[in-house]
């Protein structure tokens, strides 16, 4: 049997391999994405004071520290046993969302929009920002400009663009000043404008795809994510949810501290990318996504206009839930949306320029839970402590390793779609790849690793004999 | 339009941080408001954004391509593509500033030649010499350009 491997792929953040074997009729059968990088936070961690945890935790990632920031901070207030200052909430939640709108803006338009704009079929020398940039400039300006306002938000908030540290445990180091706060209202209407024109000009470009989105993780899964406990979307705090392909909630109302009973983790022998699954379905059937799609399909309204506007239209084109991974990317620009109008309501309550920000305490807790809502999905830090708050033990359940029974599938449906006669052209390399970027895996986070992403791609025989390599 | 300088490095690599150390020694000399001083790990494409409106670029950088503690300047054009969202020179970013804003700044490289790159932070004594005298140079491009 013949086996592809894709080693390393490109355009996403970290480093990984797909296999591609073939059976003796030649045709696809089986596909699997190895992710070949490790780092180990959760060990080198153990024996550090608890407070040190969101600073440290946020190394893990230059893309999104501040999602790690916050789930550690959440889990460290567990650890406190505080409810931290409504007002300190609100600015953690406004950084999130600055990340959210700067990650999502990184995924769809410096790595995807190349795929998107000049073709999956484009040659690859020329599928570049750099292309999109000429073919598009206006396209390569928004996406610049909407990921400099999510980063300068964060630094206007954290005080640096990577690497923050001013959410700490028990809420944030320093209340916001009025000058920050409209320095921040006056980025937002250009960040609207750019995703709404964004908006108009790629909607009509993912239709013009109906094969990926027919075949990109096209299948029926469980989808989890918080919501406000009213069906809203939501990316700091509420319960977790879990629904089914066919839209109906399988649990509801789940609080972090039960996790373990909901949620498993395996490890399998040829990535260092851990796969999680809804445990009461077991492994492989309890295979869920996270992240922007799944976000989307847990909830029932955005909860802000201009962005229900377009989930409505998002749905009345492609159902309810949304199926296909394709689908990720347009979801990504309507929480970019929604991102940008939620920041503007909270920035305008009354009680943000509040100085009351943090909640001091010493551990109360043995064991802390925090989850909160990446840019790739929901992201989980559980830390176990000492009496002296050292800490003991770390789970990190990231939102790539919860998604990773999806891409494994995803590249094995679109292997079998665009892989034929044992021929693995360019155009079907490229979407083997393009289906892992549109879930945006974050391996870097997810193994708590560092690097680049380059592509590898290996096919070989039944036999084991490797039969064609690509690499770039 | 304000000159633009931007010191790149890693200051936990020793004397990668030249150029952080470089850009803090010239933004203590300088008046306020002289130039919009940056620094970063590496240059990524939101810079291009801040180049499209500048009267001059100035890159701050660290090299291991030239002997321990020299310094050199260069005038330097865009040249290359970003193809890798982890890699971008100063060259490849004023490519990018030029294709997405249709123009790039006048721009200059000064770089100084590291000692040692180890995981510590704080430069070595050669670099801090060096980064003192990269500050002048980008000094004396700032002024040049102001007349």
């Amino acid at each position: 049997m013949p086996t592809y491997t894709i080693d390393p792929v490109t355009r996403i953040e970290g480093h990984a391999k797909i296999t591609i074997e073939l059976g003796d009729d030649g045709q696809v059968a089986r596909a699997r994405f190895h992710v070949t990088q490790f780092r180990g936070f959760e060990k080198l961690c153990e024996g550090r004071p608890f407070y040190e945890m969101p600073a440290l935790m946020a190394r893990i990632c230059g893309i999104c520290p501040v999602s790690h920031l916050i789930a550690s901070s959440k889990a460290c207030d567990a650890i406190l046993a505080v409810a931290i200052p409504a007002n300190g909430a609100r600015l953690r939640r406004i950084v999130n969302l600055a990340q959210i709108l700067q990650s999502h803006a990184l995924s769809v338009f410096h790595l995807s929009s190349p795929d998107l704009l000049l073709g999956m079929d484009a040659p690859p020398e020329t599928r570049h920002l750099f292309g999109v940039a000429a073919a598009a400039p206006e396209v390569a300006r928004d996406g610049i400009r909407l990921r400099q306002i999510g980063q300068q938000i964060i630094e206007l908030l954290g005080g640096r663009k990577i690497h923050p540290a001013w959410v700490v445990p028990g809420g944030v180091s320093s209340p916001l000043t009025e000058e920050k706060r409209d320095a921040i209202l006056a980025m937002l209407p250009d960040g609207l404008a750019a995703v709404e024109r964004s908006l108009d000009r790629f909607r009509g470009i993912f239709r013009a795809f109906p094969e990926e989105i027919a075949s990109f993780a096209n299948f029926p899964s469980l989808f989890v994510g918080l919501t406000d406990g009213q069906s809203k979307l939501e990316f700091y705090d509420g319960p977790l949810r879990i629904v089914g392909a066919d839209g109906e909630v399988v649990a509801s109302h789940l609080q972090p501290e039960d996790y373990p009973q909901y949620f498993s983790e395996v490890a399998e022998p040829d990535s260092f990318l851990k796969s999680a699954y809804y445990g009461k379905m077991g492994y492989p059937e309890g295979i869920y996504r996270v992240g922007p799609l799944a976000r989307l399909n847990v909830v029932a309204s955005c909860g802000t206009p201009r962005a229900d506007h377009e989930l409505g239209a998002l749905r009345a084109f492609a159902g309810s839930p949304l199926l296909s991974s394709f689908h990720y990317h347009q979801a990504r620009l309507i929480e970019m949306l929604h991102t940008i109008e939620k920041s503007e309501e909270l920035l305008n309550d009354l009680d943000i320029l509040n100085p009351h920000v943090r909640a001091l305490a010493e551990p109360n807790c043995e064991e802390g839970i925090g989850i909160s809502e990446a840019p790739r999905g929901t992201l989980l830090h559980h830390y176990k402590v000492d009496k002296n708050g050292l800490i003991r033990w770390a789970n990190l359940i990231i939102a790539t390793g919860q998604n990773n029974l999806a891409m494994n599938r995803g590249v094995e449906q679109v292997a079998r779609y665009f892989v034929r006669h044992g021929q693995l052209t360019d155009g079907a390399l490229n979407r083997i790849e393009a289906v892992i970027r549109s879930f945006d895996p974050c391996l870097s986070c997810s193994t708590h690793a560092i690097g680049a992403m380059p592509l590898d791609v290996e096919l070989r025989s039944a036999g084991g004999e490797l039969l064609d390599h690509r690499r770039r | 339009m304000l000159p633009v300088v931007i010191g790149i490095g890693n200051p936990l690599r020793q004397d990668d941080g030249l150029g952080w150390r470089a850009a803090g020694l010239l933004e203590a000399k300088l008046k306020t408001g002289a130039a919009a001083i940056h620094v970063c790990h590496q240059l990524t494409p939101e810079f291009a954004a801040k180049l499209a409106n500048t009267s001059l670029a100035i890159f701050l950088d660290a090299s291991v391509d030239q002997p321990p503690g020299e310094t050199r300047q260069l005038q330097i054009q865009p040249d290359g593509q970003y193809t890798n969202s982890h890699h971008l020179t100063p060259q490849k970013l004023l490519s990018l500033t030029r294709d997405v804003y249709g123009a790039a700044p006048p721009a200059v490289l000064i770089s100084g030649g590291v000692f040692e790159t180890n995981l510590a932070a704080g430069l070595t004594e050669g670099a801090e010499l060096c980064a003192a005298r990269m500050a002048e140079m980008a000094a004396s491009a700032l002024a040049r350009n102001a007349a």
